[in-house]
């Protein structure tokens, strides 16, 4: 299977003061196409930085990164934005949405940055916001929206440009659980129908249960590492994996 | 205060952007407007201290027509005197008298001095403030017995001391001649010889300065009445020291004196006071209190922008318990630390900026005037300054109120975005449009008042000025969407080229109308005035040029010639086609004004008498004189009007009719002076007994379009001993225009000053726009726009900003420009030719685009600074 992100050895640390503080300690780890990989860790265990670095948001201080064949320390800021660009869909905690623009202009935004036409697209993004339960609401704005839809026409964004890996940092974190259970719902759809590749940052074991692999962190490295799903692994045996790792 | 002093510490550190271009925008206003008044103050005084005499002078020295009565009388009742006195001047003997001595003159001893006797209205002369005393006392108007003051030279001289008596008597003078037709006599026996003299108490002895300083301090000044009395038998010139009053205009007074009396003004009165000193000098008064208006328009914005980017921390620390008093007192103290930065900033930097003006020659009276002298005017720099700072602080009174009322739960749950385009600023742009256009214009003019009458005329344009500040103050508040909208349709065309920059570009004018409509307003506010300003010099151009039109066309100005040259000048030119008269410059006098004497025989080729010939006559037997536009003008006069001229030291007037208002005859480059009368020469002759044959300056008027080297070569060759010296009209002419920008200079520099307020106020918009949506740019960089991107959305606003705002100013500026150039008119007496802005009306816009722009890249760094990660981490 190729591999869509590739991390090796990454470092990274945060200077407080005179304090070199270490978040992320030699952590390596594989994203394959089409694979739905979860991230777990407490607080502060380096989840976030984890996804800030590997979308070229931020600069490791050490170790590799190759991001659809391309590794991340050769490319400039600019570089680095228009890999992202191509390559990476965001889903955010907080939704992230422009509060004055539309649904459907919000979605169109990554397409828009790109210069590509709109108005060709619109069609093709009218079906998207359809395929995630959003018929008719092209034209709300976010406010008007409950926080399940919003998180959803933050999916539908994170699609527009067709990038083959979406970045998931706690998508649930602000949903009910029933909203919570749609969007895990859509997620794990677009692997396994468009063969997308998702890493998903979350500390709710429910929202696990998705993913094909689990891997722990603690402290910056990697502390354990779960195939949750396969031909050997049954589906409902998810649980039990999860309570073996003591999560 | 702790928590006010510590909250708003860290906020203006943290935001060192913000708290520099907040100061800045206060420190430039307050900064220009104390410039404008401590260049103006150094100007007039140090040309004062020019041109001040070594000893008192009255404002005017005054004499009446001869035999008038009650001529002190007329004086005080005429517009414009604030005080007269009554004096005279005579040459005395002064002599110590015995202590035991009588008071007849009868037993004087020690020796007689020669001294010069002022008699003046004891009472009126302390008013004046004409002498200081070293010692003892004033002349005491009611006393008894006469009394006198010596200059201390002669009390040394004479070696009397305080309560001395000194015998006075009339000493023959040097012997004095009277031009009387034409020829200089030796006046008639005053019957001096043989007066007797007076005795005088000696009661004070006068400091050497002041009138004290005169001949030397070798001077006695007694009561007016013990005067006469002294010189009872012989005739005095009588005359009048005169102060004027500071609120009349110098053109009334004058206008006023000339019925009945002649007069001599002290140069150093009408300093910065003629009518177009005063226009140019209200003008760069007027400019200041647009750049100090301007600068508060900007820090008002950026307090009331600065609430809405912190609307987050004010609702955090509501929560944890702080009251809303106490977040108003961080809100003020802040306000208190800008506005307290600002204000020294602009104190410092206005008396640096006057400085650094009157060091290149730059002042309020035109450019070119280099001065030594400089002092602060501490008490209107600091009232100006106190104003500033004061109005700016009450500027932050409206985002106290919006703190004390901000939804704390509904700020922290996010929900208070929306609120950005609901049109809370209603009530703040009401207030400051009353604050702005109504308190501060009304506060300058009670602190700075204007220069001159204020008469209706004055009151029309000032009102017209702070309605034009007004307007622009109350624009955001009345059609913020309209200007948003124009801004809109302007940058949406650019979508097509920079689709997603432009998109967003002109997603946040849609969003933040009133933020738009402020910047639009403060540039269309800085190119409408410069605009106007333009008109307004094009307008002089236009001016000088028409009068160059009658006064310098086909003139051919000769300098160098050699004494008693006329005749020879009129054989070396005489049969040459090319000559249609001569102008020479040989007898003038100046009183009250500039009086030229012509031969208005070699007239008759052009000008009024060509036209009139029977104006020939009149100039030559009737008492005619030719009076110039300006002169009519600023005097009021008009063709048919008497006008009287004293010419003798007794006091005798000549009266002149004005036949003529015209500039085809008598300007002269040196000096340059357009504001002047001609009349026959005989009349020079004959009452000032000038001799007219030996110009020092000619002016040849030559065919329409002729060659003058035929002249210049005929006169060279007349004079080969002479180094003459040929102006072209047209040369003149240049130069006056060169004159006007570079007088102007000053209104550019002020206006400039004015640019970089606006620029400050998008700058400012922008920055605290960008503050307010830090967390949408952040997540607009994790989808993935660059840096260009980013920066273009911000450059392609400030575009937009500087062309719509450009374009409005042009609109209005070409609105403004017949109305500034009519003001002049009536302010300084003068008539304009009205002239568009010309090529200005595209510079103007132009730059203002520009400025834009450059406004644009401190913002757009910042934009590009903005921490994507946190962005997205945040809710």
């Amino acid at each position: 299977m190729t591999t869509i992100a590739r991390v090796r050895e990454l470092y990274r640390f945060f200077t407080t003061g005179k304090e070199k503080l270490p978040v992320l300690r030699g952590l390596s780890l594989d994203v394959a196409e089409g694979e739905f990989l979860c991230v777990m860790g407490p607080s502060g265990s380096g989840k976030s930085t984890l996804l800030n670095i590997l979308s070229g948001l931020d600069r490791p201080s050490g170790g590799s990164i190759v991001l659809a064949g391309t590794d991340l320390s050769e490319l400039s800021e600019r570089g680095r934005t228009l890999l992202r660009r191509r390559t990476i869909g965001f889903v955010f905690q907080f939704f992230n949405l422009m509060p004055n623009l539309t649904v459907m202009e919000n979605v169109m935004l990554p397409l828009s940055i790109e210069g590509r036409d709109g108005r060709s697209e619109r069609e093709r993004l009218r079906g998207l916001l359809e395929d995630l339960g959003l018929p008719g609401r092209e034209d709300a704005l976010p406010h008007q929206l409950s926080g399940g839809e919003m998180q959803r026409v933050s999916i539908a964004r994170a699609l527009a440009a067709e990038q083959p890996l979406l970045l998931c940092d706690e998508p649930t974190g602000n949903l009910s659980q029933k909203a919570g259970l749609e969007v895990m719902q859509i997620l794990r759809r677009l692997c396994d129908e468009q063969g997308r590749s998702v890493l998903l940052v979350t500390h709710n074991p429910r929202d696990a249960c998705f993913a094909d692999r689990l891997q722990f962190l603690i402290d910056g490295e990697i502390a354990k590492d779960a195939e949750l799903r396969g031909p050997n692994i049954p589906v409902d045996s998810v649980h039990e994996i999860l309570s073996s790792l003591a999560i | 205060m702790g928590l006010a002093l510590t909250t708003a510490r860290h906020s203006l550190w943290k935001r060192p952007g913000r708290t520099l271009f907040s100061v800045l925008g206060i420190a430039v206003g307050i900064g220009t407007v104390v410039g404008v008044f401590t260049l103006d103050h150094n100007t007039v005084a140090g040309l004062r201290l020019r041109h001040a005499a070594p000893t008192w002078q009255p404002d005017l020295d005054v004499r009446a027509v001869a035999d008038m009565p009650d001529a002190l009388g007329t004086l005080e009742g005429t517009d414009g005197i604030a005080r007269a006195a009554a004096y005279f001047q005579n040459e005395v003997t002064v002599a110590a008298l015995s202590r035991d001595g009588d008071r007849d003159g009868s037993n004087d001893t020690g020796a007689a001095l020669n001294a010069t006797l002022l008699a003046a209205d004891a009472r009126a002369v302390l008013d004046l403030d004409a002498y200081s005393l070293a010692a003892g006392s004033d002349l005491d108007p009611q006393a008894a017995d006469p009394q006198v003051l010596l200059g201390s030279k002669l009390a040394d001289a004479l070696g009397v001391e305080l309560g001395d008596a000194v015998l006075l008597s009339p000493a023959r003078p040097k012997t004095r001649k009277e031009c009387i037709d034409g020829r200089y006599v030796e006046a008639a026996d005053d019957g001096v010889e043989g007066a007797p003299g007076l005795a005088f108490e000696l009661v004070g002895i006068l400091a050497s300065e002041k009138l004290g300083r005169r001949s030397g301090g070798a001077i006695g000044l007694i009561d007016y009445g013990w005067g006469r009395e002294l010189f009872r038998s012989t005739r005095v010139d009588e005359r009048f020291w005169v102060s004027r009053d500071p609120a009349v205009d110098v053109e009334r007074l004058q206008s006023g004196l000339a019925q009945n009396f002649a007069f001599d003004i002290e140069r150093s009165v009408l300093i910065g006071q003629t009518a177009e000193e005063r226009a140019f000098r209200n003008g760069v008064r007027m400019a200041g209190l647009l750049a100090l208006v301007l600068g508060l328009y900007v820090i008002f914005h950026t307090l009331s922008m600065s609430l809405v980017e912190r609307v987050k921390e004010v609702a955090t620390l509501h929560a944890l318990g702080t009251t809303r008093g106490q977040v108003a007192r961080i809100f003020f103290v802040e306000a208190v630390a800008l506005s307290g930065l600002g204000g020294l900033g602009g104190l410092v930097g206005g008396i640096a900026l006057a400085r650094l003006l009157l060091a290149l020659g730059i002042t309020t009276l035109g450019s070119g005037r280099h001065q030594s002298f400089f002092e602060v005017p501490w008490g209107i720099a600091i009232a100006l300054t106190s104003m500033g700072v004061g109005v700016a602080l009450l500027g932050s009174v409206f985002p106290l109120l919006r703190a004390k009322s901000t939804n704390t739960v509904a700020v922290l749950r996010g929900e208070m975005q929306s609120q950005r385009t609901s049109g809370g600023h209603v009530g703040f742009h009401l207030f400051a449009a009353v604050l702005l256009a109504g308190l501060l214009p009304a506060l300058y003019f009670v602190v700075a008042p204007v220069l001159g009458e204020t008469s209706g005329e004055l009151v029309g344009v000032i009102l017209l000025g702070v309605g034009l500040l007004g307007l622009f103050v109350a624009i955001p508040f009345l059609v913020p969407s309209l200007i948003s909208a124009v801004a809109v349709a302007v940058g949406t065309p650019f979508r097509r080229w920079w689709p997603f920059s432009g998109s967003m570009a002109v997603q946040s004018m849609r969003e933040s109308r009133r933020r738009v409509a402020v910047a639009t307003s403060a540039i269309a506010l800085v190119v409408a005035s410069f605009v106007g300003l333009k008109s307004m010099t094009q307008s002089l151009h236009a001016e000088v040029e028409e009068w160059s039109e009658a006064a310098l066309a086909d003139k051919l100005f000769v300098s160098g010639l050699p004494k008693r040259a006329l005749d020879d000048v009129h054989n070396a030119v005489a049969g040459l086609p090319e000559l249609q008269g001569i102008e020479a410059k040989s007898a003038r006098i100046h009183d009250p004004f500039l009086i030229l004497g012509l031969d208005t025989e070699q007239l008759t080729e052009y000008g009024p008498i060509a036209r009139n010939p029977e104006l020939l006559e009149t100039m030559r037997r009737r008492h005619g004189m030719i009076l110039s536009e300006r002169l009519a003008m600023n005097l009021g006069y008009e063709v048919e009007d008497e006008i009287k001229v004293a010419h003798s030291s007794r006091g005798e007037v000549q009266s002149f009719r004005a036949v003529a208002v015209s500039d085809e005859y008598g300007y002269f480059p040196d000096p340059d002076e357009r504001m002047y009368a001609v009349v026959h020469d005989d009349y020079l002759r004959q009452y000032f007994c000038m001799g007219t044959n030996s110009p020092d300056r000619l002016a040849l008027r030559l065919e329409p379009g002729s060659d003058s080297a035929a002249v210049r070569a005929a006169l060279t060759a007349a004079f080969p001993e002479s180094e003459l010296a040929f102006r072209e009209g047209h040369e003149i002419r240049d130069l006056h225009t060169r004159d006007i920008d570079r007088d102007f200079f000053l209104f550019d520099v002020i206006l400039s000053l004015t640019a970089v307020l606006a620029m400050l106020g998008i700058l400012n918009g922008q920055l605290l726009s960008a503050l307010e949506r830090s967390k949408e740019l952040g997540i607009l960089k994790a989808l993935g726009a660059t840096r260009g991107q980013m920066a273009g959305m911000i450059w392609l606003e400030s575009l937009v900003i500087g062309v719509v705002g450009g374009l409005l100013g042009l609109a209005l500026g070409a609105g403004l420009g017949p109305v500034i150039v009519r003001a002049l008119e009536t302010i300084a007496s003068m008539q304009l030719p009205y002239r568009g802005p010309e090529m200005w009306g595209v510079l103007a816009p132009a730059a203002a685009a520009l400025l834009s722009l450059v406004a644009g890249i401190y913002p757009a760094w910042m934009t590009n600074r903005m921490d994507a990660v946190k962005a997205v981490r945040t809710g």
